[in-house]
């Protein structure tokens, strides 16, 4: 537990010095600074369009750096050898994988929750100076809550990233496969609604089973989206969001077990 | 295990990742200085860029569907403001898809409701508005604007006033509704000459009415539309009693129908129609304004 704490303050202080990290963040506070002069280009209701800018800013910074982080920071420790200088202690494989995780997801954690707050800020800043007739209500409460569970998702995909990260030892790869993932996971569940619907009749029965199969075997990403609903103040029934909660949490913890039984099986060259 | 892929040869991620950042960098430069351009400059000829399948759009979006939406009601504004109003056919029918779309992606999303239903059956767009607007109805359940579109598209579009009633009177059920609505959608059933159905509607919505002032209002109304109703039914029985109708309210009196012709609560005179329908020099309105409709 100690072993995996410290490896973890050292990934957290390593993705720090990153300058992924730094490119990524100044694109982060970039955009949302753009958001007023973008919305501005709407009619209506401008502050639903930078609400929208703003969390889709939130939403891209932790998956970038859930992405080139997770898979890159476990490379560059196989790459550089550095590993062994890890493994040589007595630390056990499966606590270099939750150290590892437990380091990158407070680095996403601590990047999320930075960019949220400037998110808010920038938000406040253009509900106050934007000239509308009526003040379009803004839920802050669901803005915060939408950032938690971005966060959520962040740490999904990053535990995906390592997944892949201890089987392959090519960063690319592994970020494709994450990718991969990724897209898929966005959009199962998006496609079995619409095998549900109407469109459904006209689908063959082998397309709607690798469909079905893919639903269930790739995280539901679709659950942890709840930039729509607090962009638009809609109700969050609490029973749905503890399930999203642990639905997230019991996928990333398998896919980190996962990855330390295969972890221990891997040959270090 | 060994790298089955052989994939382990120096990989610069850092290199990778930069060259990502500066593609998406310069991406929303496009799309920024795009938008300025068809901002500032009138479009003549323009092509207008194709839309995707409203599955497509949504599949590929991934968890970025408002902002895709926002995109499209960007693009229509865009266009709308570079035309300054001038539409054609190509321009308006490309709006109304691209309002669908947006409105698909983001279904709480008012903007493409408001604009589809304010400006483009103007432009001729009245049956590709109505299902954006039956959408909207479906998803934005308290917003008494959508289901006020679509009564007025169908009562001064489509001639419809029936269904534009029933649309109406679905928007006044709506808790955010103006006061003036009510009364208004009163006289457009009353003005088809279903007084019984307006007297039914107002007199619900007297009970309801929490307003002091507005209750006096509708009494107002009611007491006009119950007198109106009562005068188009006698002269109804006065052609199946005489074979003709009557010509004036009193001609009632003068058989002995009523007593004397009941004043116009809103100080004008009853009059029939030639088809036996009755109407007020007042047209329900609280001051004269030109008299005889």
């Amino acid at each position: 537990m100690r072993a995996s704490l410290a490896l973890a303050w050292v990934t957290l202080k390593e993705g720090f010095r990153e300058r992924a990290f730094l490119g990524i963040m100044v694109f982060a506070f970039l955009l949302l600074l753009a958001s007023g002069a973008i919305a501005d280009l709407s009619i209506g209701n401008i502050i639903k369009v930078t609400q929208d800018l703003g969390l889709a800013t939130v939403s891209l910074t932790a998956l970038l750096l859930a992405f080139f982080m997770g898979t890159h920071l476990m490379a560059k420790d196989l790459d550089k050898r550095s590993i062994y200088m890890v493994l040589s202690k007595p630390i056990g494989r499966g606590h270099y994988i939750f150290g590892k995780y437990g380091g990158l997801a407070t680095l996403v954690g601590i990047s999320t929750a930075l960019v949220t707050l400037f998110m808010l800020i920038t938000t406040f800043y253009f509900y106050k100076t934007a000239r509308l007739y009526t003040p379009p209500h803004v839920a802050w409460g669901k803005l915060i809550l939408a950032s938690l569970f971005i966060f959520l998702e962040a740490s999904l995909i990053l535990a995906v990233s390592l997944f892949f990260s201890s089987f392959t030892s090519s960063a690319l790869l592994a970020l494709f496969l994450t990718l991969a993932v990724y897209l898929v996971g966005q959009s199962t569940h998006q496609v079995m609604d619409f095998i549900k619907g109407p469109l459904g009749k006209k689908t063959s029965p082998i397309v709607k089973g690798i469909a079905k199969l893919a639903y269930y075997v790739f995280p539901d990403l679709s659950l942890m989206d709840l930039k729509s609903a607090a962009v638009h103040n809609l109700p969050m029934p609490p029973g749905d969001l503890i399930k999203a909660f642990i639905y997230a949490l019991a996928y990333t913890l398998f896919l980190l077990i996962a990855a330390t039984f295969i972890f221990k099986k891997r040959e270090m060259k | 295990m060994k790298d089955p892929l052989h994939l382990q040869g120096p990989f610069d991620l850092w290199g990778t990742s930069v060259h990502l950042l500066w593609i998406l960098v310069f991406l929303i430069l496009i799309l920024t200085i795009h938008q300025l351009h068809i901002r500032t400059t009138p479009i003549k000829g323009q092509a207008l860029s194709p839309l995707p399948k409203e599955e497509v759009a949504k599949i590929s979006a991934l968890e970025f569907k408002s902002l895709l939406s926002d995109y499209y009601v960007m693009e229509v504004a865009q266009l709308f403001g570079g035309k300054r109003g001038n539409l054609g056919k190509t321009e308006t029918l490309w709006m109304a898809k691209a309002l669908d779309l947006a409105a698909s992606l983001d279904p709480y999303y008012t903007e493409p409701y408001y604009f589809a239903g304010n400006v483009l059956p103007w432009y001729g767009a009245v049956d590709q508005v109505i299902p954006i607007l039956k959408k909207g109805e479906r998803f934005k359940k308290d917003d008494w604007r959508i289901p006020f579109y679509l009564g007025f598209i169908y009562y001064y579009f489509k001639k419809d006033p029936i269904t534009g009633a029933k649309y109406l009177a679905m928007a006044t059920r709506s808790p955010s509704v103006p006061s003036y609505l009510p009364l208004l959608v009163a006289r457009l059933y009353s003005e088809k000459g279903h007084y019984s159905a307006a007297i039914a509607y107002l007199e619900g919505l007297y009970r309801s009415a929490q307003d002091p002032k507005v209750k006096g209002l509708i009494k107002k109304r009611l007491q006009a539309l119950i007198i109106m109703d009562r005068l188009e039914k006698l002269a109804q029985e006065y052609k199946n009693r005489y074979g003709k109708l009557p010509k004036k309210p009193e001609d009632l009196v003068k058989v002995g129908m009523i007593r004397k012709v009941p004043p116009d609560p809103y100080g004008g005179k009853f009059y029939f129609k030639e088809d036996g329908t009755v109407w007020t020099t007042s047209s329900l309105r609280e001051r004269k304004t030109t008299g005889k409709r």
